[in-house]
């Protein structure tokens, strides 16, 4: 069965949802990877990727409401996935310095916001996903699990352990 | 302003400089094309699909059988297979270890046989609570698990049974639970049984501050009645610094071996050391840090995360003191630690030995190859380090273990998917 304008109705309800989706949550979910990899070009690839994602599976998810979680559960994994091939990459560093454009737009912060940021980053990714999604997000430790993909025991101490990596690297000036 | 105020201010600081994005470009930008371009697109894929997929089949197979003639026939393999121990090298080693696995949301507490790699016991995380850590006995048949329980917002409820399985034949186990106090909303909590089986030390952390951690060690007795409390209990207050880790017994079940950051005792800018400090459990109740005594300063733990590190400098995620006291053995994280050891190969996690005495490295007993990022974090080592099993990253984040001994590594049985925890080695016991 066909629309009045001859176009799938399967396509179209994946393109409007999708599309709506897109309009409601992709400038947030930037601002989450943003948090996570540190640059917005790196940031919007991932959840454009994440949103192409859904896009391609829309016919096999079987609970509409439930896509917002999809979507932030995928771009949780992307960045994780972006720090481990980097990684893998470049063995001396963890992190790459930020493109110029949030190099300029970090340099807009102050300087206390700055050190916190680049601490965040120096942060193993488990522990700084789950530190991004309590305190930035306000996730429950059982959402901010299901978003990990892990027990709420280990977001627990991942939590912990984050804070406590942040309070030490911010304390010894270990900020780079 | 405490560090999770912190947090929450620079994060949403920097997350408000977003402000315009891209819009979504899909594939042929469906999103915004003609309608015309896409159902020409689908009707041309399912022309082309009914010969494509077939041809497409066969070339693959084509492929892959080409591929595994090259392979069989390589003259020299990139990587040779870990072999599995041999019964010469596992009678050195524990028959019995206990592991929390981990699928999905689902935990399970196992007890391995790696002479047969079975599962001899298996069982769910009681009542819907979280499996935390576990830890062995010297008698190769008792097992701590400690797990924990949400009981409302504000209450974290922890237990500790005490496993053991009976000698031959049938190999049953019963369990019986150590009342433990004062523990509620500590954020952590592991439990360790002295080789003889005689005490149990419990040690527990609670974020007393925005940079401080309460570190509390108590003793108790192995076999306790309900009504018992702790034996004696040590607490510090660790500034600006994490848990204690890499807790275990030593002389006689009257000492316990544990390593702090540096920085949280004293307070020192980096770099920070690892100190491995040694409390006899005897000495009375009091101060954990008064208590204790310094025994060995091992290279930092902070660089594994502070990254990067100083070139050819190394730093131990894990720290065990063998059981004679005499040696460290460091566990180091793959990609930081270590200077390319082959080439295409970035680096491998390795294990160290370092002198207690002169906190000199003394000799590698092990450089991973596979270049899977993650830590070495050693579980067990005979008295003198000669033969020791660690963790070691494998493919997609699974955990894998490994025995090294004469200067050899052999892999052992793990039927199970290992806790995605913290890699602080709490997770698997020998």
């Amino acid at each position: 069965m066909k629309s009045p304008s001859g176009e799938l109705p399967a396509l179209r309800d994946a393109r409007q949802h999708v599309s709506a989706l897109y309009q409601a949550h992709a400038l947030g979910l930037v601002k989450l990877a943003v948090l996570m990899v540190g640059d917005q070009p790196t940031a919007e690839d991932i959840v454009q990727d994440a949103f192409l994602g859904l896009y391609r599976r829309w016919s096999a998810l079987r609970d509409a409401d439930k896509a917002l979680g999809y979507l932030r559960s995928s771009v949780v994994n992307k960045c994780r996935t972006f720090h481990r091939v980097r990684f893998r990459r470049q063995a001396v560093t963890l992190d790459p310095p930020p493109d110029a454009a949030s190099a300029e737009a970090e340099a807009m912060l102050g300087e206390a916001h700055r050190e916190v940021l680049v601490a965040l980053r120096q942060l193993p990714p488990r522990q700084r996903e789950a530190v991004v999604l309590r305190y930035y997000l306000e996730m429950t430790e059982e959402e901010a699990a299901q978003a990990m993909g892990i027990s709420r025991g280990t977001v627990k101490s991942a939590t912990s352990r984050g804070l406590a990596g942040l309070a030490r690297i911010l304390k010894e000036g270990g900020v780079r | 302003m405490s560090i999770e105020n912190r947090v929450r201010a620079a994060t949403r600081a920097r997350a408000d400089l977003v402000r315009d994005i891209r819009p979504l470009t899909l594939p042929g930008d469906l999103l915004f094309s003609d309608d015309r371009l896409e159902r020409a697109r689908l009707r041309g894929a399912r022309q082309v699909r009914a010969w494509v997929i077939p041809l497409a089949v066969a070339a693959v197979v084509v492929a892959l059988a080409l591929t595994l003639v090259a392979v069989r026939h390589a003259a020299a393999p990139r990587q040779e297979p870990v072999p599995v121990a041999p019964s010469a090298v596992l009678a050195k080693i524990p028959q019995y270890y206990a592991v929390i696995s981990q699928d999905n949301s689902t935990q399970d507490f196992t007890i391995v046989d790696d002479r047969t790699g079975q599962k001899v016991v298996d069982f769910a995380a009681p009542g819907g609570g979280t499996l935390d850590s576990v830890s062995a006995s010297a008698d190769d048949r008792t097992f701590i698990l400690t797990s924990s329980t949400k009981v409302n917002q504000d209450t974290t409820r922890w237990t500790v049974r005490k496993i053991r399985l009976f000698p031959h034949p049938g190999l049953v186990y019963n369990e019986a639970a150590i009342a433990v106090q004062d523990t509620d909303n500590a954020v952590h909590l592991n439990a360790f049984l002295s080789p003889g089986g005689r005490e149990v030390a419990v040690e527990f952390d609670r974020l007393t501050g925005p940079t401080t951690v309460t570190t509390t060690i108590q003793i108790y007795h192995a076999t306790q009645s309900p009504s018992s409390g702790p034996l004696r209990t040590w607490t510090a207050s660790l500034r600006d610094a994490g848990p204690i880790g890499d807790l275990s017994w030593h002389g006689n079940d009257q000492t316990l071996v544990f390593s702090t950051p540096d920085a949280a005792v004293s307070g020192d800018r980096p770099p920070a050391y690892n100190r491995e400090r040694a409390l006899t459990t005897t000495a009375p109740s009091g101060d954990l840090i008064a208590a204790s005594r310094v025994i060995f300063s091992g290279p930092s733990s902070l660089n594994v995360f502070a990254g990067p590190a100083t070139p050819n400098a190394v730093s131990c995620a894990a720290l065990r003191i063998t059981p004679d006291g005499q040696t460290a053995v460091c566990g180091t994280r793959a990609g930081v630690d270590v200077p390319d050891a082959r080439p295409g190969c970035t680096a491998g996690p390795s294990l160290f030995a370092y002198s207690v005495r002169s906190g000199q490295r003394e000799r590698v007993l092990a450089a991973y190859p596979p270049c899977d990022v993650g830590d070495a974090v050693p579980v067990w080592t005979d008295a003198t380090g000669s033969t020791v099993v660690s963790e070691f990253p494998g493919k997609s984040t699974r955990t894998v273990l490994r025995v090294v001994s004469g200067g050899k590594l052999y892999s052992l049985p793990l039927p199970a998917t290992p806790r995605d925890g913290t890699g602080d080695g709490n997770g698997i016991a020998f």
